[in-house]
């Protein structure tokens, strides 16, 4: 087993540890404490706002598919988050009446989205209000159709707001530009530089990198996402400290002449 | 939500799922031939989902479809389209025979001549002008966002059009522009993105380990 494996399953391992953890952390009532996400709050304000004018929200968890394979950009992880967010803005709409409509961009996503949406319904005890028909494969394995598909969303139906959290690319602006011609709300998140761009241009409510992972945390009370957002936020602390340590040594490297760090 | 302890049936789903993925993860970093062999088995069956996927979205789409053309939706014409096309690239795809030196044969991959031909005439030409138009989406936009004046959005516009105007060529040749955007691009506009890409990493980390020990069970019907 070369050193990267044995490295890899030990920080495996701290991860792991630390997961755990924070779970109990969690469970037993140590709840982290949370900065404000402003776009949130405006998707739950379009959401309270959908049941009373009748609208849809349209929710989105990404227009990339799971499990990319050599070659394409790994985004199943994103894709998982906004189906984490989807799920939880389901569960408020079916909480207060407002309607949705859900679309997505991976034919296994839109069966894990069904699954999603269903589970949400049910869960609030409204399981006769939930509507397949609502839940729409717009594309498969092709981000740009997927984002020409949500713009003609925009203009086909009225909404009360958009979110849209996930894997994006800059062909985001092709549904972005269009809803904020319609001056829709829209709620925007993703990893990738260059759709953060064009979402910032486009939208105030702007989820920005691993904002979209937290996003669940803000949305449910559940031990789950909040033991979630605890790790990320430690995982963070260390890879930050471990940066200025790293960038220490090397000042002082050179002058002492102590060896350098593999790979620096 | 209840524990998956208590439920036997979120157990064996939890458990399929942790050790599936543990299998897989442990591949990436040479757990041996026997784990390489299991994981191997384990993508194909990924694989194979995914194509029964694709099938139930195709025929939820066309479901869909279909009910917009029969109550005659104001937008129906598109949804004729959109079966239209779907039936066009099925029967050239699966259906369509060609003739080869052992005669007539059913198109065996993507790359055949029939749907070949459909992805280079029809698919290829309308992705393209879908990506010339972001141009013009990108202009709008640019437009929109001065006008609101939002302080984030000017910031991004700014920044934008200063960086096409000095990578243009004439400027290119000025002393000090050129080693001037490349210190930005190496360590501004590289710091930004790591930053963000750490970001995102941990998260997807912790999501995926979270999914791996069943403390998070997305897939689980409750």
């Amino acid at each position: 087993m070369t050193l990267s494996a044995i490295f890899f399953i030990v920080a495996l391992a701290i991860v792991i540890a630390l997961v755990w953890l924070h779970h109990a952390r969690v469970i037993a009532g140590r709840l982290p404490e949370r900065r404000p996400l402003p776009a949130l709050t405006a998707l739950q304000t379009a959401l309270a706002r959908s049941a009373e004018t009748g609208r849809a929200v349209h929710l989105s968890p990404g227009a990339s598919t799971i499990g990319a394979g050599e070659g394409q950009r790994a985004s199943t992880a994103e894709l998982l988050a906004g189906l984490s967010v989807v799920r939880q803005a389901s569960e408020q709409a079916a909480a207060s009446g407002s309607a949705v409509i859900v679309s997505s961009a991976d034919a296994v996503a839109h069966l894990a989205l069904r699954g999603a949406v269903r589970q949400a319904y049910r869960t609030v005890g409204q399981p006769q209000a939930f509507d397949p028909q609502r839940i729409e494969l717009w594309a498969h394995a092709d981000s740009m159709a997927y984002a020409a598909a949500v713009a003609a969303q925009y203009r086909r139906e009225p909404l009360e707001a958009s979110l849209m959290t996930g894997a994006f690319g800059q062909e985001v602006l092709l549904a972005a530009e269009v809803g904020a011609d319609l001056q829709l709300p829209q709620v925007l998140g993703s990893t990738h530089p260059s759709a953060l761009a064009v979402m910032a241009v486009t939208t105030p409510h702007l989820l920005i990198g691993e904002e979209i992972f937290a996003a669940e945390a803000y949305l449910s009370s559940a031990p789950g996402p909040q033991a979630r957002l605890l790790t990320h936020d430690a995982l963070r602390v260390a890879v930050i400290w471990l940066l200025v340590l790293a960038f220490g040594y090397g000042l002082i490297q050179a002058v002492f002449g102590l060896p350098a760090l593999p790979g620096w | 939500m209840s524990s998956p302890l208590r439920n036997p049936r979120q157990l064996i789903a939890v458990l399929i799922a942790s050790v599936s993925g543990l299998i897989v993860l442990l591949d990436f970093v040479d757990a041996g031939p026997a784990v390489a062999v299991l994981a191997a088995i384990l993508v194909q069956w990924a694989a194979l989902i995914t194509a029964v996927a694709v099938v139930i979205g195709s025929i939820s789409v066309l479901r869909a479809n279909v009910q917009r053309v029969r109550s005659r939706a104001p937008d129906a014409i598109y949804s004729i389209v959109l079966i239209a096309g779907m039936m066009i690239v099925i029967v050239a795809g699966i259906l369509y025979p060609t003739r080869t030196a052992t005669g007539l044969s059913l198109p065996a991959t993507l790359a055949a001549p029939p749907i070949r031909v459909v992805f280079r005439q029809i698919y290829e030409p309308l992705a393209a002008s879908l990506l010339a138009l972001l141009a013009f989406f990108a202009l709008s936009t640019m437009l929109r966002a001065l006008r609101s004046g939002r302080i984030e959005a000017v910031i991004v516009v700014v920044v934008a059009l200063l960086a096409l105007v000095i990578q243009l060529p004439p400027l290119t040749l000025i002393p000090l522009i050129g080693q001037t955007v490349q210190w930005l691009n190496d360590y501004l506009v590289a710091a930004g993105a790591r930053g963000l890409l750490l970001g995102s990493s941990i998260g997807a980390l912790v999501a995926g380990v979270r999914l791996l020990i069943g403390f998070d069970i997305p897939y689980a019907d409750r």
